[in-house]
């Protein structure tokens, strides 16, 4: 679906910021990007979106070289960006202008992602807040139905109620034939949703598992001591204990905490990886 | 079965559906906006008792809107390329590059010249009533616009000429597009003007006074003994090459080079 080959990307000569990345990502799955501020996530985003272009290596998505930006892949990606400008429109005229464009555009699971979103229907788009405008383009994005959907950290700026709708709206879009990539740093508004992890750091992918994989090797855990007798890989103290990411020895089902692997992968990143190596 | 990538008219039709459903205020703003400054000429005239007796009197209020109001509109045509949000939701909308730059290629000619004209055509209405109000007599009809004998058809060229150059800064500038064409072909031509002057120079140096007596690329001055001047010009053929060149090969070529740069955007 999104197949990166030996990245090469500057901005500026002789200060790369990808040499030789390669990524794929398959259909079916809900991804998260993870990374500190600068780490490279957008770039990459705007890689596979076709806005930037490669200075070697290939970039391509269902088969399409990104940065030609072809009509067939353009109408097969939609983007939903952190920041973003909506015409003075209303949401009526919004679809009737922008829906043509998507060959599976669904008008009435358009509606019903705004009416779950509690978005009235016949305001004008820029009367709206940055969260109701947010939850348009959400709204919109599932409702093209296009195969590969991006999100530059689309909780930013959602209440918390909207919170658990995006992750109520986001579950009943995906299909086996979607990939969607989801960067954020909100990890917690998203641990029920992404099922494969993508973390880059200093501008090179450091890790890429599934959930599945990640909980029969890890095992998350919330300790009131901390024993050195156990497998402790990473431990994160607070007023409520310890939590803990340890060695998964007895195949014990545990709940991923993705922040608290995000920081283990950051700071003790050898043993980890060699766990899935 | 699989649309064209470039040019596909059911979705070029979208995209034009597209951009007039976003633009139609400000356009139809613009269009109210050079109607008004258009009838304010004659207006000023009427109430200043100053009504003028014949169009050559006035065209050049024409022209200047023609090329100030026509510049400065395909200037900001590709306004969204300023902003990275508009100009990601520009790039990544389904259609190809060329859909979008013919789209508005024809809004800033067709569209733009239609507008301008029907408004300076009431103007001119506007101005014959004027004219029978203060002179008694209707404006005499003595300009010619599109004639070739005395040259007036060139001002159109020269038109579609600086739409080329103004639409290439619309692509190239991210923001102050007309203000940094503007500049830009200022420096172009004065680099042009100095380069040519170097060449007259290192020629004719012996017989100049100044390295300035020259029309670039066209004639240059010289002395021949104390009293005695020349001029030297390039030959027939080479001024009809020059016309050929300005007339049918500056503008498509402008717009061609506009074309590619917008396909080489990044944001």
């Amino acid at each position: 679906m999104i197949n990166i080959q030996s990245l090469k990307f500057s901005y500026r000569p002789n200060r790369p910021l990808f040499e030789d990345l390669s990524l794929r990502l398959e259909a079916g799955h809900i991804y998260g990007l993870l990374g500190k501020n600068g780490a490279g996530k957008s770039t990459l985003l705007k890689q596979i979106a076709g806005l930037l272009f490669p200075d070697g290596g290939a970039c391509e998505v269902t088969g399409y070289k990104t940065a030609k930006r072809q009509p067939a892949f353009l109408r097969e990606i939609f983007l939903v960006p952190e920041e973003f400008n909506l015409p003075k429109i209303s949401i009526r005229t919004y679809v009737k202008a922008n829906a043509p464009f998507y060959p599976r555009f669904d008008e009435q699971a358009f509606y019903s992602y705004l009416k779950e979103f509690a978005i009235p229907q016949d305001q004008q788009l820029t009367n709206m807040s940055y969260g109701q405008k947010k939850k348009v383009i959400i709204s919109f994005a599932l409702a093209t139905n296009t195969k590969v959907l991006i999100m530059d950290e689309p909780t930013n700026g959602l209440d918390i109620p909207s919170k658990s709708q995006f992750r109520k709206v986001m579950a009943a879009a995906v299909t086996d034939d979607k990939c969607m990539v989801i960067s954020t740093h909100q990890v917690r508004d998203l641990d029920n949703l992404i099922d494969s992890i993508v973390i880059i750091d200093d501008h090179k992918i450091i890790f890429h598992q599934d959930v599945g994989t990640v909980t029969d090797k890890l095992s998350f855990k919330l300790l009131g001591q901390l024993d050195d007798r156990l497998p402790i890989l990473y431990a994160d103290s607070s007023l409520r204990g310890h939590s803990v990411i340890m060695k998964n020895e007895n195949m014990e089902q545990s709940k991923i905490d993705m922040e608290l692997l995000f920081n283990a992968i950051l700071s003790n990143r050898q043993p980890i990886q060699e766990l899935f190596n | 079965m699989q649309s064209n990538n470039v040019l596909d008219f059911r979705r070029l039709g979208y995209y034009f559906q597209y951009h007039i459903l976003a633009s139609w205020k400000s356009y139809l703003l613009g269009a109210l906006s050079i109607f008004g400054l258009l009838m304010v000429v004659p207006a000023f005239m009427l109430l200043t008792r100053n009504c003028p007796r014949e169009l050559s009197e006035v065209v050049g209020f024409y022209y200047f809107g023609l090329f100030f109001g026509g510049l400065l509109f395909t200037s900001m045509a590709f306004s969204e390329l300023a902003s990275k949000e508009k100009g990601a939701q520009f790039l990544m909308l389904p259609a190809s590059h060329f859909e979008k730059f013919i789209t508005i290629f024809l809004i800033t000619t067709v569209g733009f010249l239609l507008v301008y004209h029907i408004a300076a055509y009431a103007a001119l209405l506007f101005l014959n009533k004027v004219s029978l109000i203060s002179n008694e007599a209707a404006l005499q009809l003595d300009w010619r616009f599109l004639t070739k004998e005395d040259g007036h058809i060139y001002i159109y060229y020269a038109y579609l000429f600086c739409h080329a150059l103004f639409l290439l800064g619309a692509i190239y500038f991210a923001r102050l597009a007309f203000i940094k064409t503007l500049v830009a072909t200022l420096v172009c031509l004065t680099g042009l003007y100095l380069l040519n002057t170097l060449f007259v120079w290192i020629l004719f140096a012996g017989n100049m006074q100044t390295a300035f007596q020259n029309a670039p690329f066209i004639l240059v001055g010289v002395h021949d003994g104390m009293y005695k001047s020349s001029v030297y010009v390039i030959s027939e053929k080479m001024i009809n090459s020059y016309i050929f060149i300005a007339q049918y090969l500056l503008a498509p070529v402008l717009w061609t080079v506009a074309y590619f740069r917008l396909k080489d955007k990044e944001i």
